[in-house]
This record gives C-alpha cells, structure tokens and sequence, in this order.
C-alpha cells in the first residue's frame, strides 16, 4: 500500500516537473515579441522624414521669388539625405522583425529590404563613419540569423551583439528628430508668420483680412500638430533605445515574470506613445 | 576653425533663427515710419537668415557626431550681440549694418570659409558694438 502510494508520488512530481520544463522551454515572452511588434509598426512611420525634405519646397510659399534658388539648393541636398534616413527606418523594423520572430521561435526572414540595407552600405550612403559601422555590424547580424536559420536559441546572442550598434542608430534617429525636425518646424513657424504678419499688415479690405486670418490659423494648426508629432516621435524612439537597453541587461532571463513584466511596461509606454502619434 | 559638429550647428541654426525674428519685430514694430525700400531690405536679410537657420539644420541632419568644439561659443557670442542691438535700435541704418554683416556670417558659416568665419564674425560684433 505504502509503495503503491510512494509511485504514485514520484509519479506526480516527475509529471509537474516536466510540465515545469517544457513551460521553461516555451516560454512564450510574450511582452519581448509585443515590444518587437510595436517597434516595427512605430519605424515603419516615416512621415516625419517626407515632411523635413520637403521643408525647403514648402518655404517658396511664403519667401520672395529672389530666395527661391537657394531653396531649391537645400531640396536637393535633402533629397539627397532622404534615404539615409529612410534606411534607419528599415534597419530598425528588420531588426525589431527578427527580434520577433526569435522571441516567438521562428525565423527571421531575409527580404528584399535587408538586401537594400547591404547595398546601400556598399555605396556609402552614410555621412557619419561611426553610424555607418554601427549600420553595418546589426545589419551583417540580421544577415547571419536568416541565412543562419537562427531560431529562440539565439536570442540572446542576438540581442547582446546588437545592443551596442543599435544604440548608436536609434540614438542618431532620435538626435535627428529632436534636433533637426524641431529645429526645421520652428523655421517654417517663423516664416509662415513673417509671410503672415507681412500681407496683413499691407492689407487694407477688412474681408480679405478676415480671409488672410483664418488661411494663418489653419496653416498654424497644422504645424501645431506636426510639433506634436515631432515631439512624441522623440518619445516612441527614446522608448525604443531604452527598451533594447533593458532587453539587453536582462537578456539571460527573458522568461522571468518581473523581467516580463518590465519589458511590458516599455512596450506600453511605446504604444501610447505611438498610439499619439498616429492619432494626430 | 574645426567643423561643426550637430550641437554647435543646431545652436547655430537657432541663433540666426532669434536674428531673423528680432528683425522682422524690429519691421513690424516700426513698420510705418519705415521706408518701403528699408522694409524691403529688412524682409531680404530676415530672409536670408532664416535660409541660412536652415541651411544649418541641413547640416545637423547630415551630422550625428556629439564633440563639443570650442570657438562657436564666440560665433553664438557675434549673433546674441547682433540681437540684443536690433531689440534696443531705434536707427534703421545701423539696424541694417548689423542685420548685413550678420547674413555675411550666416554665409561664411555655412560655405565653411574659417578666414570669412572670423572676418564676419568681427565684422557683426563691431557693428553690434558700435550701434549701442
């Protein structure tokens, strides 16, 4: 009777061990693969960057004709920065693909997307020489893990060889949001009430300067809400360096609840963030 | 002079940026004792400083290197006194002097000509000067 009772014990503790094993091994890291998610969809917004190159076009509305050549000058060097900043975007959403794809043990895929990362590379698009390595070694891993078939084993290799590159290009992609698409939408602010506060000030008909006031409200609000943008765009890309930045500190005990949770709360914090982005 | 790193040009951008608008207060705020032509010569140079302002962004997007360097401390120096003379001018003339040596820094800055950098930057720092 004893013994019967002892085997059914070792029964039941061998049964709850290996359930508590294979939980291990599955772990499903759910908040690691919602903050990739998020990621992804926040790098796939590029608006910001259309709006900024084509900044110097805009400004013809409000300048005189003799500033025009010199407008057009600054549309062609940023049209000629245009993919550079657009290439962030895509190494940060190819990444923040695979980082997904791992943490829910599949494959990253190699596309036509990780192709342009190497060729662009290979032309030398990239004015900054740190930031070009930095491109080049997350890039060259992204490369490896789909040709390599890496799967959830890698992880955290994945994560600890591309915290350090990674940095440096979101920390340069938040540089550029924060400095210079602030800087460049306090420019057209100025002109906007230069061009503005000129005409009425000329005007004399009481409704064309009704008229006038209200095409300069509406003009001001839309560069309200692009100031908006801008600044919660600064958010989302903080979020994602520091969210990294923990991935990568905890990155040998992803399936713990409290790192879980931890991870869950950068993922939120990016949402919201996102999520004010996108509803402007 | 060393080359502008992203900080020192965006710092750059936003002081011609405060130039242009000290200007056009200065057209505005004065506006019907002024000349056409004098308006006109004014909106040029606000003008001409806003590109520039912009022109700087420009290089801030094209830079992402974080060395602060020294010596624009005295080009951000040259265009604070160019602003604190066009807020407290009453004279449009030496309104003018200013706001023209400060579109020749502007210039010199942007084409990264250190000789025309110090030149100008003296040249807006004594127009400052002598104006108060």
């Amino acid at each position: 009777m004893r013994r019967h009772r002892t085997g059914q014990l070792l029964r039941l503790i061998t049964a709850a061990c290996l359930i508590l094993l294979a939980s291990a091994c599955t772990a499903n890291l759910t908040s690691v693969r919602d903050f990739a998610n998020t990621s992804f969809d926040a790098a796939q917004y590029s608006q910001l960057v259309v709006v900024y190159v084509e900044t110097p076009t805009r400004l013809k509305r409000y300048e005189p004709s003799s500033q025009w050549p010199e407008l057009d000058r600054q549309a062609s060097q940023r049209q000629a920065q245009r993919q550079q900043l657009l290439l962030r975007h895509t190494l940060v959403k190819e990444y923040m693909s695979a980082l997904g794809q791992l943490a829910a043990d599949g494959l990253p895929i190699y596309d036509n997307e990780l192709d342009e990362l190497g060729k662009a590379l290979e032309d030398a698009k990239f004015a900054d020489e740190g930031e070009a390595t930095a491109f080049a070694a997350v890039s060259k891993l992204l490369v490896t893990a789909a040709t390599d078939r890496w799967r959830r084993d890698k992880l955290e290799s994945l994560i600890e060889q591309s915290n350090a590159p990674f940095q440096v290009v979101v920390g340069a992609m938040a540089k550029t949001v924060e400095q210079g698409f602030t800087g460049d939408a306090a420019i057209e602010r100025i002109a906007l009430d230069k061009y503005y506060t000129t005409l009425q000030q000329e005007g004399k008909d009481p409704a064309g300067l009704a008229a006038l006031a209200e095409w300069r409200a509406f003009r001001t609000n839309e560069l309200v809400t692009h100031d908006q943008a801008i600044r919660n765009y600064v958010v989302v890309l903080k979020t994602i360096g520091q969210g990294h930045q923990k991935l990568y500190e905890t990155r040998d005990q992803l399936s713990k609840a409290e790192v879980e949770a931890d991870i869950q709360r950068y993922a939120n914090r990016l949402k919201e963030a996102f999520n004010a982005v996108k509803g402007l | 002079m060393p080359p502008l790193t992203s900080d020192d040009a965006f710092a750059l951008s936003k002081s011609f940026r405060d130039l242009s608008v000290a200007l056009g207060d200065f057209r505005f705020a004065h506006w019907n004792t002024l000349s056409e032509s004098d308006r006109s010569t004014l909106e040029d140079e606000e003008w001409s400083l806003l590109n520039s302002a912009s022109d700087m962004i420009t290089k801030v997007v094209g830079l992402t290197l974080d060395e602060s360097q020294a010596g624009v401390a005295r080009l951000k120096g040259a265009t604070a006194s160019a602003q604190k003379a066009v807020k407290t001018l009453n004279d449009v003339r030496k309104v003018i002097t200013v706001a023209t040596a400060s579109v020749g820094l502007a210039a010199a800055i942007v084409s990264k000509d250190p000789g025309a950098i110090a030149k100008n930057a003296k040249a807006v720092f004594d127009a400052a000067t002598a104006s108060a």
